[in-house]
């Protein structure tokens, strides 16, 4: 059995000149697919079916794309984890209703090229590619008690020309599984 | 007679002069103008590798089926700069002609119009029957076996 640990995650400025413009992924099918980030903006979500926390953040997140999508926002919801099976983020995603689509990474090497470390995580990019927010989509598990929401304060100021007011935040929540090397 | 056969072969592939431009006002016209064809459309970029890894197997089935009424219609999701690559490419792999670039003005827009269910990502192909109907949508590379299954059946 799988001890869902609840960590923060520090996020290191390591790669905030590094560009995302191709994310190679695969469908809950297992089909392999590419999705472009080149001129779009696009907020990348590190999920889980199983994280405690992540699916805490089901409705919220159904609710960011709701709000964004339509505003020219692309949205890649990325399940990384090598314990959840396409079948299994299928039927999670059908149970839980979410209005997006998920994909896995296999081998979880677009988890790694971000180098993410817990869901849910998010990652923003500009039309350049390049990350502009990456960390928490809010600061609060609990729905009731949120106070702040970096990632949406970023997508508004991002839409609006402007420069996000914050980089980046800590991300918490449960650790990605990765493959065993 | 040489430059005559170069000159056919080349009339049958695409070009960079031939990458027409396909957007949300034509692309229900240009699936209507293949009526009477089982219709295949493929996007793809030269940025996606299972793009380019199925491609030469789609290009295999527009030719074995092309006397029975069998289509192959390509269109790249590659950006302006990238289409000399996407030509080279397309030429490449004999690729039919002719063959289409997206330039949607609103790309989720285009991307609902082609499949509500398409979330953009590449590659997608889009299988229609003689009637312009779509009956079949692939998300990712594509199962060869499967879809000429998918082919037969509408032939």
């Amino acid at each position: 059995m799988i001890r869902w640990a609840v960590i923060p995650f520090f996020c290191s400025a390591w790669a905030a000149a590094q560009t995302y413009p191709t994310l190679n992924l695969q469908t809950v099918d297992g089909a392999s697919v590419s999705v472009s980030t080149a001129g779009k903006i696009t907020a990348v979500v590190f999920i889980s079916t199983k994280c405690p926390v992540s699916n805490d953040y089901n409705d919220r997140m159904s609710a960011l794309y709701n709000d964004y999508h339509g505003k020219g926002v692309q949205f890649v919801f990325v399940n990384s984890n090598q314990n959840e099976s396409g079948a299994e983020v299928a039927a999670h995603a059908k149970e839980v209703s979410f209005p997006f689509t998920v994909y896995k990474d296999a081998g979880n090497k677009v988890a790694d090229q971000f180098r993410a470390e817990v869901t849910p995580q998010v990652y923003l990019l500009g039309k350049d590619s390049s990350v502009i927010y990456r960390g928490a989509i809010d600061d609060a598990r609990n729905a009731a008690r949120v106070t702040r929401q970096p990632l949406r304060d970023a997508l508004d100021a991002v839409l609006a020309g402007k420069a996000v007011p914050a980089a980046e935040t800590k991300a918490f929540g449960c650790t990605i599984k990765r493959v065993q090397t | 007679m040489r430059a005559f056969l170069i000159f056919v072969l080349a009339a049958g592939l695409a070009s960079a002069a031939q990458l027409k431009p396909v957007n949300e006002s034509n692309y229900a016209s240009t699936i209507s103008a293949a009526k009477g064809k089982v219709l295949l459309v493929n996007f793809w970029a030269t940025y996606c590798v299972p793009c380019r890894k199925e491609m030469p197997e789609l290009v295999a089935l527009a030719q074995k089926y092309k006397a029975r009424g069998f289509e192959l219609l390509t269109i790249t999701a590659d950006e302006p700069e990238q289409f000399n690559d996407a030509v080279a490419f397309l030429d490449q792999h004999r690729v039919p002609a002719p063959a289409y670039a997206k330039q949607a003005k609103d790309d989720d827009k285009f991307i609902t119009l082609v499949d509500p269910k398409w979330s953009g990502a590449l590659p997608a192909s889009f299988l229609y029957d003689r009637n312009g109907k779509k009956v079949r949508a692939f998300f990712g590379e594509v199962k060869i076996a499967e879809l000429e299954a998918a082919i037969k059946k509408l032939l």
